[in-house]
């Protein structure tokens, strides 16, 4: 078999007309559709060319907004806002702040407050304070009185001898060195003058061997203990001067001028007071006022004393 | 890409007649062939481009042979491998002689159409059936000498 033979032969196999036809009509339909479905997926490359760039433009949108918040929240204004409050973050610091600041708040109202009772000393010097008290701790004083006669006591120099009311009386503490002592001063309305500088209607300030109204007992000062704002009475207070009334502890020098004008020696013999209950004074001191339950009548033992004295 | 009118009646005219050729080689039914050729054109419809006419003539060879092995692997056209469909324009002894030619391999007769008919190389056969250009050209040789002793036995003298 030849090739020419094998040509002839095959040549005899063909595309048929109608099978040509019907192929090209499908080919045709093919590419309608073709080109429908090529429509279709452009119009789709499209929308999800737009979804795209809509995608691409939220998410710089998006970018752009978490720029935003981040420089947001870089700042001082929003750290203040997002943040949880301090108070929630930190219980501890925040409680031993408020502890501190109550500690100072409490110790500098003290101070406040121990310096506004401070009583200012002009000459006194050391290690001295004195302050207004409104209580004075529970202890006892003992005094050993020296005995004096009637004429030594009413007679003796410096005393001042009035006649008044009591008008206020307050507690003092006195620190010095370290040591504690309780005094009150008393404020009277003086009203008679028997012996020295003051006048009626002056208010002498004297200085009380005890306080008042305490817990505190101090032997033989019982008429001084008695007195009470509104009492009548004659007091015969000491004088004192700038240079020889003091007290000294150790290298520390009170001055009592600086704190009060005048000074009950002891809180016995140097008061007579008319109380509820009746005159008190010291009988054990004077017996020639023996029975006496006025004040008038101490008050003319008082004054014939000090006319003797001149 | 072909998207015209002119375009597809162009590739349909140029190559129809072979891709029934090389169809019904492989299939020996003249109906399969022409569903195969159909098939071929409209899968050329989808291509994109060609390099040049020489690529799209392998090209349409090799999807031919292809889906003509594809319609062969359906089961009831292996139930149907000995019936033989002759072609109609065919004279007895041309049918003769073609049912001696399907006598050879598939891989034969599809050696023996594309050199002796489609005039290709032993090294464009080769590369259109992606084998090695020796065994297309043992297979030749084989299908040379088989056609001539069939032949020669059958009488066939042209």
């Amino acid at each position: 078999m030849r090739k020419n033979e094998y040509t002839e032969l095959i040549n005899e196999v063909k595309a048929s007309e109608p099978l040509k036809q019907k192929i090209k009509e499908k080919m045709l339909q093919q590419d309608n559709m073709l080109q429908k479905v090529r429509m279709l997926e452009q119009e789709k490359a499209l929308e999800q060319e737009k979804a795209l760039e809509q995608e691409k433009v939220l998410e710089q949108v998006k970018a752009l907004e978490q720029e935003k918040v981040l420089h947001l929240e870089k700042s001082p204004n929003k750290e203040e806002k997002t943040r949880k409050p301090f108070w929630f973050k930190q219980p501890m610091q925040i409680m031993f702040a408020a502890m501190a600041l109550f500690l100072i708040a409490s110790l500098t109202g003290k101070m406040i407050l121990e310096n506004r009772n401070l009583i200012p000393l002009e000459n006194s010097h050391g290690n001295i304070k004195i302050k207004y008290i409104n209580n004075a701790p529970d202890f006892k004083v003992s005094y050993d009185l020296v005995y004096f006669t009637e004429q030594e006591l009413i007679q003796r120099e410096g005393l001042e001898i009035v006649k008044g009311t009591i008008t206020e009386i307050k507690n003092i503490e006195v620190i010095m060195e370290g040591n504690k002592e309780y005094y009150a001063l008393a404020s009277i309305l003086v009203e008679k003058v028997y012996q020295g500088q003051s006048q009626v209607g002056d208010v002498i300030v004297m200085k009380l061997p005890c306080p008042i109204d305490t817990g505190v007992w101090v032997e033989d000062t019982g008429i001084a203990s008695a007195m009470r704002v509104g009492m009548k009475g004659i007091f015969m207070p000491f004088t004192y001067d700038e240079e020889n009334s003091f007290y000294r502890r150790g290298d520390t020098t009170l001055y009592w001028k600086d704190i009060v004008d005048y000074g009950l020696l002891d809180g016995e013999r140097y008061a007579f007071l008319e109380t509820p209950t009746g005159i008190q004074y010291a009988e054990f001191a004077y017996p020639s006022l023996e029975g006496a339950t006025s004040l008038e009548e101490i008050e003319s033992f008082i004054v014939k004393m000090l006319e003797n004295k001149n | 890409m072909i998207n015209t009118r002119e375009q597809i009646d162009a590739v349909v005219e140029t190559y129809s007649d072979m891709i029934i050729r090389i169809a019904y080689h492989n299939l020996r039914n003249q109906a399969d062939a022409e569903d195969v050729a159909q098939e071929v054109f409209l899968k050329l419809m989808r291509e994109e481009e060609f390099e040049d006419e020489g690529h799209r003539k392998a090209w349409l060879i090799r999807v031919t042979i292809n889906l003509c092995k594809d319609m062969n692997k359906q089961a009831w056209n292996r139930k149907t491998e000995g019936l033989i469909e002759t072609w109609e324009p065919f004279s007895n002894e041309q049918q003769r002689v073609l049912e001696e030619l399907w006598e050879l391999p598939k891989n034969y007769r599809n050696v023996v159409y594309l050199y002796y008919y489609e005039e290709l190389t032993v090294s464009e056969i080769a590369k259109i059936l992606k084998r090695k250009e020796n065994t297309v050209s043992s297979w030749l040789t084989r299908a040379r000498k088989k056609l001539k002793t069939i032949l020669m036995e059958g009488g066939y003298r042209p």
